[in-house]
């Protein structure tokens, strides 16, 4: 579907198809560029946030890479990339990992002060999350099909899943679930699973044909699944749910479940939502979890069960995820780094 | 007095050649004067208040030259805003939504707008994308099946989040909804750039242009002009009227805005307007209240006239004089078509002021002689003019060589003012020079014995106090007001490295801070990351380069760069509006809010985004970069031009890409404050120069040119501080007051040192000469400056903030000037005028005292 838009647009524009006809003079080939330090760089779009320890880091645009200890003034780390930057993730108060546009991997072993770059490819697209099972293994997933694996540490970063890659399409989020089993959800429904540390992967027949741009574990062996249109479903067992080889998986026969009676048989149970916003991120609360999306969507779930219902915040501008930090809820999105305060 | 004294031959023989003309052909020389007073009287009559937006930019800058050449292209920084405030809450209201898409409706009809560019919510051409399961979606902000119903509220809700305008054209809290236009500045059916820039040149030039080619500008030109080309282009270029392109008028677009307020203004609703053309019709409704300033000074000036010659028929005299002095300027600039800049407005009270100061000079010495010695008018006139004319005509020759300098600037409002204050010194020369003295030999004063008495009271009452400030020539006194003065001086040259260039204030620096319009704009920059406050820096590539990933990566760069400068509100290019389109293909997400790197990718998103929207050109070889900015003050536009540089110089890989300055109107003002700048220290050097050159022509004397010309630099420094402590900057409005009031200054100097060269030549100590002078010229000096200052003072009151500043700084000038020529001048004196003595014998003032033996025939 992407590719049919994306060839109804080219149509409309053939006025710029004399474009590759003239000879430009050559672009000067360039390598990563430094982050710029930006004064105002909490006002960059914001993509990420997570806590290490006892502060705050947040990524976003620019190759911006913010930390805070109390929410409120942020400092920029000095980043070795300035393209977007998409995900933080931190495997203790120490060790963590960025991702971002071209194929960016950052590494810090300070807490989020310095980083270095561990993958870097200008042509690639971006990497959107990444999972580590122990201390050396780990994947990082991205844009079109994009698979990394390492096995040391992080050092070094290879190609994975071909026939997962095979697919090109966006794989959003990497999860791993109770039972140990890995979950990747992404493009056009895709639902990914493994229960061999990677080794091989089932496409799962998924309830829905749009986008999921999030995971979440759910119980033992269950997830949370939430994307385009506020589109919202849960499992209790994915090795339950019926699949097929991921290289066998035909995007194009997929069709969305459209009753509950369907939905069920393939597994999963719709969560009623009020919107239809496009959901990005989610936040587990003691008692609830609450869903960020576009145009300022915040949606509550009470006890983790029942419908969603609106959250009235502060937020105009789409959100994308958010903490809980020094008791007040600090969000990221399209105006940056945002204090939504507390929520009811 | 009747000892035989060596003449000096030269003034002798020009006072032998133009005496004649004024005194004995004075009928014929009144009847001429009258009938050219009532030509230039029709004429000033046909003037009309003429504010160009392009007349007050240096149009040889550099940054304009990046204006001039994309003018098409990205519109120029003529922007006006009209924002709606709902008081209700929301604009997602349906009267609401009714009232905002009647008022944009309403502003395509404004005079002057560019119709491809009205933008707001309504505009069609703001749209948002997505991508939804079944495919692309993607429509208006306003949907077309649009009807004010509480659903298509919600609707428009929703797309207005989507569409990115949050900030641009609704406000944060969405209670306020922004209209944006760009005015063209000529009737955009007839308007190329071609025109536009011709008709920004003044008639003269336009006429010198006409003669050279022998065709209208935009006409092709004969080969080998014949002399009936060349008539037939300077006739039909005059016969289309001395503006025949009036360009825009602002007044009638100021009105339609206003108009538009009114219609749409409520208790629910809140309109405000910003834009150039507003502060333009503001400035020519607040200049018709410096019209009643000129009513009330001149009122004024009569009175303290009245008062201080003890004659009413006198004093009218002088005014009515002075009255014709500003008529022949008037009059002459309508003739050579210009017309009346309320930045101008300063040029007739100054012909006023100057004109009334001579006048008075002159007056009181005829009056001095009828009273005291008993002769006709017409030799008491003849004498005064002997001993007043050359002074006074060197005076005035300094004073318009001073006023010259500032057309050094090379921005046509100043060289306007410059012209138009040459015009008014011709007036002021004719008129004290030939017209009052040809009058006051016809005058009779009504009631001499009575008119005598009064004389010689006013003058015992000056005596006591002149007698007591010729102590001022002795060496105590000087040397302790030569050290205060020094001591100011170095306080004043201290202070001058403070001196703001341009704007110091963050509202429109035309209006009072407090003004509806600064109000307004406060409203507006509170509400959205745009406001009228833009620098619009051009990036030039190549054919198809905005497609271009490198090209597209570095200007990506250099807008968050630039985003991250102090004084920066917002960035917003094409490539931010592409970010959006590429977002909006790719699931709303918005991690995909970046560009592209495949070339097919981009031409897609680009492509969304109009040429009509002013961000990139047809061949997508440049595109404009809009930088939106806290404020205008002068910091913070040097902050940004720099920072422009240090990109290109420091930051920038692509070197296929050039980052040209500027447009916008910070962009105008950044070229406008370097002009300002780079002129600001040779047009005060060539005014001292002039002067120096002057004084030196009159006194030949060293003692004659530092005795003058110490008080006013010590005036002009102390200048320096007071801008600095009142916060006025260097800018369009600030820079002729300076040349100004050195003018104005230099003739008080100049009287008073003659009178007192011409005593010591004649034999007197310094004292009594001092004493003499200030018992005649220094008299008429101390109240010329009360006058003059009493006169601008009232600018003071002024809505205008440039007035307020100009008559702060020119009160100042005339006051501190007349205490230099009387104070400062004597102790200068005392060191430096033994020199006068070598020139013993010579008479300074040409032989008046032998008019008093002449009579008419």
């Amino acid at each position: 579907m992407k590719r049919a838009a994306l060839a109804l647009a080219a149509a409309m524009l053939a006025g710029n198809a004399a474009a590759q006809e003239a000879a430009p003079p050559a672009a000067p080939s360039v390598g990563p560029r430094a982050a710029l330090m930006a004064p105002k760089a909490a006002q960059a779009r914001m993509l990420d946030i997570t806590t290490a320890g006892s502060s705050a880091v947040a990524v976003g645009e620019q190759g911006v890479i913010l930390r805070s200890t109390d929410g409120k003034t942020w400092t920029q780390s000095p980043s070795p990339v300035n393209s977007m930057l998409t995900r933080v993730r931190f495997t203790d108060a120490k060790n963590g990992w960025v991702l971002g546009y071209s194929g960016s991997i950052l590494q810090t072993v300070d807490g989020g002060a310095t980083w270095k770059l561990r993958h870097y490819n200008a042509e690639q697209h971006a990497m959107y999350d990444i999972l580590f099972l122990d201390a050396q293994h780990g994947f990082a997933v991205g844009g079109f099909g994009n698979v990394l694996e390492t096995r040391d540490g992080g050092a070094t970063w290879a190609e994975s899943a071909p026939a997962l890659a095979d697919q090109r399409l966006h794989l959003n989020a990497i999860i791993k679930l109770a039972d140990g089993s890995i979950l990747i959800a992404g493009e056009h429904g895709l639902l990914a699973h493994s229960t061999d540390a990677g080794a091989s992967w089932k496409a799962l027949s998924s309830p829905y044909i749009g986008s999921f741009f999030g995971a979440a574990p759910q119980g033992d062996k269950g997830a949370l699944v939430y994307g385009m249109r506020g589109n919202v479903f849960e499992a209790s067992d994915i090795a339950a749910c019926p699949a097929e080889d991921v290289a066998k998986w035909d995007p194009d026969k997929q069709v969305t479940a459209d009753s509950s009676e369907k939905i069920a048989a393939l597994g999963w149970k719709k969560i009623q939502n009020p919107s239809n916003e496009s959901l990005f991120g989610v936040m587990q609360l003691k008692s609830s979890r609450v869903f960020f999306g576009i145009n300022g969507t915040v949606l509550q779930q009470q006890n983790n069960e029942g419908a969603l219902a609106p959250v009235k915040t502060s937020a105009v501008e789409t959100l994308v995820h958010a903490v809980t930090f020094n008791n007040r809820v600090i969000a990221v999105g399209r105006q940056g780094i945002q204090d939504l305060g507390r929520l009811p | 007095m009747t000892a035989p004294m060596r003449e000096t031959n030269f003034t002798r023989t020009v006072l032998k050649l133009v005496e004649p003309p004024i005194f004995k052909w004075r009928a014929v020389t009144l009847t001429v004067l009258f009938l050219l007073t009532a030509f230039f009287a029709w004429n000033a009559a046909q003037l009309r208040p003429n504010a160009g937006w392009l007349k007050m930019v240096p149009k040889e800058h550099p940054y304009m030259q990046t204006f001039m050449q994309y003018y098409k292209d990205f519109g120029g920084a003529n922007t006006v805003l009209i924002s709606l405030h709902n008081n209700k809450g929301t604009i997602y209201q349906p009267e609401f939504m009714e009232t905002l898409r009647k008022a944009s409706d309403d502003a395509f009809f404004i005079p002057g707008v560019d119709r491809a560019r009205v933008t707001s919510i309504f505009s069609p051409s703001i749209l948002y994308v997505e991508v939804v399961e079944g495919g692309l979606s993607g429509e208006n902000v306003i949907p077309s099946t649009y009807t004010p119903s509480p659903e298509m509220m919600q609707r428009i809700k929703r797309n207005v989040a989507k569409a990115s305008v949050i900030g641009r054209l609704v406000s944060q809290d969405q209670t306020t909804a922004l209209i944006q236009l760009e005015l063209l500045e000529n009737d955009p059916t007839a308007g190329t750039t071609a025109s536009l820039s011709d008709s920004a040149k003044p008639m003269s030039e336009r006429m010198r242009e006409a003669w050279e080619r022998g065709a209208l500008a935009g006409e092709v030109a004969p080969e080998k002009p014949t002399l009936s080309d060349r008539i037939k282009a300077v006739s039909t270029l005059s016969m289309k009227g001395s503006k025949p392109e009036p360009g825009l008028d602002y007044v009638k677009v100021g009105e339609k805005l206003e108009e538009i307020r009114a219609k749409y203004e409520s208790k629910d609703i809140t309109v405000s307007i910003v834009g150039f053309a507003k502060v333009v019709d503001d400035m020519t409704k607040a200049s018709m209240e410096v019209a009643s300033f000129f009513v009330i000074a001149l009122i004024l000036t009569g009175l303290l006239l009245w008062a201080y010659i003890g004659s009413f028929r006198l004093a009218m005299l002088v005014v009515a004089t002075s009255l014709v002095a500003c008529t022949w300027e008037l009059g002459l600039l309508n003739l050579v078509g210009y017309g009346l800049d309320p930045f101008a407005m300063l040029v007739p009270f100054l012909i006023m002021s100057v004109s009334v100061s001579h006048g008075v000079q002159y007056a009181n010495s005829w009056a001095n002689e009828v009273a005291t010695r008993n002769v006709t008018p017409y030799q008491a006139s003849l004498a005064t003019f002997r001993s007043l004319a050359i002074p006074g005509v060197v005076a005035l020759l300094t004073n318009v060589a001073g006023f010259s300098t500032i057309y050094l600037i090379n921005i046509q409002v100043i060289r306007e003012m410059s012209v138009n204050a040459a015009f008014g010194m011709a007036g002021v020369i004719i008129v004290n020079k030939v017209l009052l003295p040809a009058l006051l030999s016809y005058m009779r004063l009504p009631n001499i014995p009575k008119f005598r008495e009064a004389q010689e009271l006013r003058e015992r009452m000056g005596d006591a106090v002149f007698k007591k400030m010729a102590v001022l020539t002795h060496r105590g006194p000087a040397t302790v007001v030569l050290v205060i003065c020094a001591a100011l001086s170095i306080f004043g040259a201290s202070q001058y490295h403070k001196v703001q260039i341009g704007d110091t204030t963050d509202g429109v620096p035309e209006l009072r801070p407090d003004s509806r319009f600064n109000q307004d704009a406060r409203a507006i920059a509170q509400n959205f990351t745009m406001g009228v406050d833009h620098l619009k820096v051009v990036v030039e590539s190549f054919d198809d380069g905005c497609v271009d990933y490198s090209v597209a990566s570095e200007v990506d760069n250099f807008n968050w760069y630039m985003k991250n400068q102090p004084g920066v509100r917002d960035v917003l290019s094409l490539y931010d509006l592409a970010k959006f389109a590429h977002a909006g293909l790719s699931e709303g997400r918005l991690d995909a809010e970046v560009l592209p790197h495949q070339q097919q990718a981009l031409a897609q998103i680009t492509a969304l985004v109009p040429t009509t929207t002013g961000m990139l050109n047809n061949t997508c070889s440049a595109i404009a970069l809009f930088i939106f900015t806290t404020d205008h003050k002068a910091e913070t536009i040097t902050h940004l031009t720099d920072a422009v540089k240090a990109y290109s110089d420091k930051f920038q890989v692509d070197k296929r890409i050039k980052f040209r300055l500027a447009s916008g109107n910070i962009g105008v003002m950044a070229a406008t404050n370097e002009e300002v700048r780079r002129n600001e220290l040779p047009v005060v050097a060539w005014v001292y120069a002039v002067i120096i050159l002057f004084l030196w022509l009159s006194f030949r004397t060293v003692s004659g040119v530092l005795c003058v010309i110490l008080p006013l630099g010590m005036v002009t420094l102390l200048g320096y501080a007071l801008m600095v402590a009142m916060g006025i900057g260097q800018k369009v409005a600030t820079l002729p007051v300076l040349a100004f009031a050195c003018g104005v200054g230099v003739d008080y100097g100049i009287y008073s040192y003659s009178v007192i060269a011409a005593g010591l030549r004649n034999g007197m100590s310094l004292e009594e000469a001092y004493y003499q002078k200030m018992r005649s010229t220094g008299k008429a000096t101390l109240f010329t400056g009360l006058g003059l200052a009493t006169g601008v003072a009232l600018w003071i009151f002024s809505d205008l903030q440039f007035q307020k500043d100009m008559g702060i700084l020119l009160v100042f000038g005339f006051t501190t000037n007349m205490i230099g020529a009387i104070v400062v001048l004597p102790a200068l004196a005392h060191f430096l005028s033994k020199e006068e003595l070598k020139h013993a014998g010579k008479d300074l003032t040409a032989g008046a005292n032998d008019a008093l033996s002449e009579d008419h025939k």
